[in-house]
């Protein structure tokens, strides 16, 4: 709702009852119409058609040899960063109290369950990944003593990212839990056994609140480092280790950075289609996308930041292999992918959101957002293919540039189909988790209010201890 | 509960300019053993200039010591300001009121000391004009090369400095214009003149607002590129194995953002004691700075680790024996533990609990530890890498600082608590407009039977 | 007039005896100060080209590996770009040069030079009285706080080609002979233009035993070392 002031001076506060909200909210989460099922065939159907397209590669290439399957790596590395990372928009805002993300939250957290899709796809990754034997991976295999640490590579990628999957569902789970006793207030059928049995006897006590609390600021802490965790381990397991002679140290932090930033242009983009689908216009305002648009621009500016600090000492450095490594990774048969990702990624969010008018309306982010989303889409793709592009990993430098590797038309099944997967996981989500959080939401309409500071009508903001 | 003293226009006044109008005498003892110092550390610089460069403990291959790790230290330090006064404005943090001042005037001093180091360090410091900006000798014929990260440092430098001056001039004036009313004699006529006609109308307080926010975003990339600029001139070296890495650029600006923001907090702990500012400076500040301060240092030791373990990644021989040299060997051995448990291990899980975070002497400790820590981290960086340069084993040596060297990076300290001293003597560090602001803008929220603070925000 | 010469040098290892000829030649020919011990014992002794010295081997069975060490005159040497004064360029004659009175001393060139062949002038260059008429008055004396290098004896290929111009004849292989050359009793070093093909230098630079120090940094070392042949060889190859 906008109050009118003086000076076209105007301030975004969301106006409802409790019981206002929660038939809102619920109503859209547990009401499913033929044009969602129609989505939700769809997007199945394209995630058939990506398995269809693993199996004919399977059949015709075999897992044998990492060489056929840089783009299936980077399908995974682009689900990793963008959708698992978009629990983070949840968690920073609520660890610094912020009020503006109460009722985005829950889009952000429900993202998680597009870790199944991950944890899916890493294990032909795993399999068809080569041994550490006589190469340098982060676990130091062979170094510090003969076959130690016990199956690495592959074992630590694994447990990682199942963990990162679990911690991601328990606290979506965990911060889900309020709303789920709200639901099953108001539920029916197999909705009502389920809402009751994840309510886990809600009742709001004190002692429950604090728990959740605690609780959701401890999974939330953790969900941050296994995050970053596993983008180091990625980008080092399925990239890194495998060009020999790498090691651009920056890699992983720039991995984990532009996960951020995919991952604010993910949640924004899936806002404005919630927002468009459930009507939710006065939940999800112009303060939420400002708020995040801000963010977005000033994760665009360090990704470029990134790139050029690691950019700059290999190209100072000039020796053959830093100059063999540009080539590979940047400049050469890369090149206009890298550059698409450079205007994507960085140009395009710059020129737009420098703009205050852009960044303080709906659609001006949700464009940077799409155009974020493409360029991290793009910028896996040359990181994950080209790395996976090398034939002998073992190798102690690398001497040569190996020429550039095209999609097979399999490839281009798999990349639609890991990506509609994800959104298929999500899809099917929404009905089911209140898809903006109630509590929250709630919570934040006692802690803000409107009131005339001597004339001028302003937001106060709260922030309890 | 916080505490939210009610404080009236008139106690604002009167307290925050107490240190300025009606100055302590120990606080005029204390300046001059602060200028004794500086002064020793003066002359033992001119005894440098006099007999030489070998009066540092440089040798070959370490030609690069405490005083370049001296010059890091401080233009990490130099960081807070920015990161504390721009960002928090933009972000619109209300906690940000107190400490903005101090952080700017640290940052000034700070990058002041540290632009001395490269004088004190060149072989010939009456050439140093050469490689600095307004001073390229154009006339003989010597060009600066810009290819050398030593032309982009002074650039740098001198435009941050340049910025966080105008800075800290700008957001002063409606404060100067308050001592000009309540001053007299020849300071009333600098102050006037420094207040440039500053009445306190509705048009000058939009102008200096909208200018304070102008310079907030655009110092911004000025801040990020110093640190990084200071990390090139390490990591593009391509003989110093331990150096030449991607990561540099990023690892130390995190590494300064923590070191700085760790340095503010000391330098607000220090004058809450000296000027009994409890009702300004207060715990809730302290609480939030130290939560920015674990996120700050979580992810600079994320940064560290990937740095570090990069070492033994690629396992080459130069890489390994640095880390050896850093860990097993006396004294690198002695000094990385000391740095991790102080940049690090101790602080940090401090201030995970609430009751630290509000304790203003454990605070200072802890701070002071965090930059103990930085200091020996800039140290382990830059020496023993130099030590270990390559696999010509022959060539590897060692380092020991010189009497002089330490007297000048002890003089640097004192230099720049000197300069924050003459700034408090003559202005206000604690924003009197701020501390006028947030106070009106401090209100309370009722939820249930309890009343919640809270503030009103503009957008 | 543009020179396409490119001067380099042969270090055959097999030959060197470690005997340190080359290096006092050095020190006399271009006025390196005295290194008396206390300029070893900090570590600040000037040798422009110094014998490396490597064991090879456990005691008893250990042997001693030279390596003669001097300025590589890369093609793409790492000191140069760091200088933020053009102290330090690369001539068209593919000389490393230093110009002493444009360098300030950050000492920067050091830092990025890895074959630590660049040395600094700690303290002001003095000579005991007895030694002041040995100078060689064609080579400037440094002053304190600037970097100094092997010049490949600049003063003698300029003086060369001053001679043999107004000889009207070109410079042929043999006619520049540093100081270090000329003094090495059992012809280890070999200098000439490794642009002309006849020469000793480009010939020995193709000979098959050649190699070059660090070369996977890709700097372009003008300087080949010979690869010691040796029967008795207790490992494969010096580790250098």
């Amino acid at each position: 709702m906008h109050n009118g002031g003086p000076h076209g001076h105007h301030v975004d506060l969301l106006v409802r009852t409790s019981a206002e909200v929660n038939d809102e909210v619920l109503g859209w989460t547990m009401r499913t119409s033929p044009k969602y099922w129609l989505l939700v065939f769809a997007l199945a159907g394209v995630t058939v058609l990506g398995f269809i397209g693993f199996i004919i590669k399977a059949g015709n290439d075999g897992l044998d040899s990492h060489l056929p399957w840089g783009y299936l790596a980077a399908g995974l590395a682009f689900v990793l960063t963008t959708s698992l990372s978009a629990p983070l928009v949840a968690i920073a805002p609520r660890l610094a109290k912020a009020h503006w993300s109460r009722p985005i939250s829950r889009i952000a957290e429900i993202w998680s369950v597009s870790g199944l899709l991950v944890l899916l796809v890493m294990i032909p990754l795993l399999v068809s990944l080569p041994s550490a034997d006589d190469r340098n991976t982060m676990w130091f295999y062979n170094k510090i003593a003969e076959g130690w640490p016990p199956g690495a590579p592959h074992l630590y990628i694994a447990l990682t990212l199942i963990f990162l999957f679990i911690n991601g569902m328990g606290l979506l789970w965990a911060s889900a839990i309020p709303d789920f006793a709200t639901a099953r207030e108001d539920a029916s059928g197999w909705r009502r056994v389920w809402y009751a049995r994840l309510s886990l006897g809600w009742v709001g006590t004190k002692r429950q609140w604090r728990a959740l609390r605690a609780g959701l600021g401890v999974l939330g802490a953790f969900y941050f480092m296994f995050l970053v965790f596993a983008h180091t381990v990625v980008s080092f397991d399925f990239s890194q280790s495998l060009v020999p002679g790498q090691r651009d140290s920056i890699l992983p932090t720039w991995q984990a950075l532009g996960g951020i930033q995919s991952a604010l242009a993910l949640v924004i983009l899936s806002a404005f289609v919630i927002r468009a689908a459930g009507g939710f216009k006065d939940y999800i305002g112009v303060n939420q996308i400002w708020s995040m648009a801000k963010l977005m621009l000033a994760s665009s500016l360090l990704w470029m930041y990134f790139w050029w600090s690691g950019f700059i000492v290999l190209w100072y450095g000039k020796t053959p292999l830093q100059q063999n490594l540009l080539q590979l990774m940047w400049f050469g048969p890369y090149r206009t992918i890298f550059i698409m990702t450079l205007i994507m990624s960085f140009a395009v969010p710059l020129l737009i959101l420098m703009w205050n008018g852009a960044r303080k309306s709906i659609l001006g982010p949700t464009i940077v957002a799409v155009s974020i989303l493409t360029g991290a889409f793009f910028d896996k793709i040359r990181i994950y293919v080209s790395s996976y592009s090398i034939e002998d990993v073992n190798a102690h430098t690398l001497d040569y540039v190996p020429a550039g590797v095209t999609p097979e038309s399999a490839d281009i099944m798999m990349l639609m189909g890991v990506v509609s997967g994800a959104v298929l996981l999500f899809a099917l989500a929404v009905k089911f988790i209140p898809v903006i959080s109630l509590w929250e939401t709630r919570e934040g309409m006692l802690l803000q209010e409107i009131r005339p500071l001597k004339k001028l009508p302003l937001k106060v903001l709260a922030k309890p201890e | 509960m916080q505490q939210r003293p009610t404080l009236t226009e008139i106690d604002i006044n009167r307290d925050l300019l107490r240190p300025t109008l009606a100055t302590p005498m120990w606080f005029y003892g204390l300046m001059m053993f602060l200028f004794l110092i500086v002064a020793g550390a003066l002359g033992a610089f001119a005894w440098a200039i006099n007999h030489g460069t070998g009066v540092y403990g440089l040798n070959r291959p370490v030609m690069w010591g405490f005083l370049l790790v001296n010059f890091v230290f401080w233009v990490g330090i130099s960081h807070a300001g920015v990161m504390l006064s721009a960002i928090l404005r933009l972000a619109n943090a209300e906690w940000r009121r107190p400490a903005t001042r101090a952080a700017e005037v640290l940052t000034v001093f700070a990058l002041g000391t540290a632009a001395l180091h490269p004088l004190f360090h060149l072989g010939r410091p009456w050439r140093i004009y050469w490689s600095m900006p307004p001073g390229y000798d154009f006339g003989r014929g010597i060009w600066p090369d810009i290819r050398s990260p030593f032309v982009w440092d002074p650039t740098a430098i001198s435009t941050y400095l340049t910025s966080t001056a105008l800075f800290v001039g700008l957001l002063l004036i409606p404060d100067i214009a308050v001592l000009r009313d309540r001053s007299s004699g020849m300071m009333q006529r600098v102050y006037s003149m420094m207040s440039l006609g500053w009445r306190g109308n509705t048009r000058q307080w939009k102008l200096q607002i909208i200018a304070g926010f102008l310079l907030s975003a655009l110092i911004l990339p000025v801040f990020v590129s110093v640190h990084s600029i200071v990390s090139w001139d390490f990591a593009v070296q391509i003989a110093v194995e331990g150096w030449n890495a991607t990561i540099f650029a990023p690892y130390f600006v995190i590494g300064a953002v923590h070191s700085g923001v760790a340095g503010v907090i000391t330098v607000l702990a220090l004058l809450r004691w000296l000027f009994k500012w409890e009702n300004y400076i207060r715990d809730d500040h302290f609480d939030a700075l130290a939560r920015l301060l674990i996120v700050v240092a979580v992810g600079w030791f994320y940064f560290f680790v990937i740095e570090f373990m990069m070492g033994f990644y690629p396992n080459e021989e130069p890489e390994l024996s640095l880390r050896n040299l850093q860990l097993t060997e006396w004294p690198f051995n002695a000094a990385f533990i000391v740095f991790a448990l102080t940049a690090f291990f101790i602080p940090v899980p401090l201030w995970l609990f609430r009751k630290v975070r509000r304790n203003v002497a454990l605070m200072f400790w802890t701070t002071v530890m965090v930059n103990i820590g930085m200091w020996l981290e800039r140290f382990l960086i830059i020496v023993p890498s130099l030590m270990r340069k390559q696999v010509l084993t022959f060539n590897w040596g060692s380092y020991n600082p010189s009497p002089i060297e330490l007297i000048l990076v002890g003089g640097s300290f004192a230099m720049v608590f000197l300069g924050v001293l003459t700034f408090v003597k003559f202005f206000p560090i604690i924003p009197l407009a701020d501390a006028k602001e947030g106070a009106i803008m401090a209100t309370e929220i009722r939820v249930g039977k309890v009343m919640v603070p809270a503030a009103y925000r503009e957008e | 007039m543009a020179i396409e010469r490119k001067w380099g040098m042969a270090v055959d290892a097999d030959k060197c005896t470690g005997c340190q000829a080359c290096v006092v030649a050095c020190q006399s020919e271009n006025n390196i100060p005295i290194n008396e011990s206390d300029h070893f014992l900090q570590r600040r002794a000037i040798q422009w080209i110094r014998i490396e010295r490597y064991w090879e081997g456990e005691f008893p069975d250990v042997k001693a590996r030279f390596v003669p060490m001097l300025c590589q005159h890369c093609e793409n040497a790492p000191c140069e770009p760091v200088c933020p004064v053009f102290a330090t360029y690369h001539n068209n004659e593919g000389l490393n040069v230093q110009v002493y009175n444009r360098c300030i001393g950050t000492r920067f060139c050091a830092n990025n030079d890895p074959w630590n062949v660049r040395f600094f002038n700690f303290w002001e260059p003095v000579w005991p009285e007895t030694l002041r008429n040995q100078l060689n008055s064609d080579v400037t004396v440094r002053s304190r706080g600037i970097m100094e290098k092997c010049s490949f004896c600049v003063q003698r290929i300029r003086r060369t080609v001053r001679e043999v111009t107004r000889e009207g004849r070109e410079v042929v292989d043999g006619d520049v002979v540093p100081a270090c050359v000329q003094s090495c009793p059992t012809n280890a070093l070999v200098f000439g233009d490794l642009n002309d093909d006849s020469s000793q230098v480009s010939g020995l630079s193709k000979s098959g035993r050649q190699y070059r120090i660090l070369d996977q940094l890709g700097t372009e070392p003008a300087i080949y070392y010979l690869k010691k042949v040796d029967p008795n060889a207790i490992t494969e190859e010096a580790h250098a």
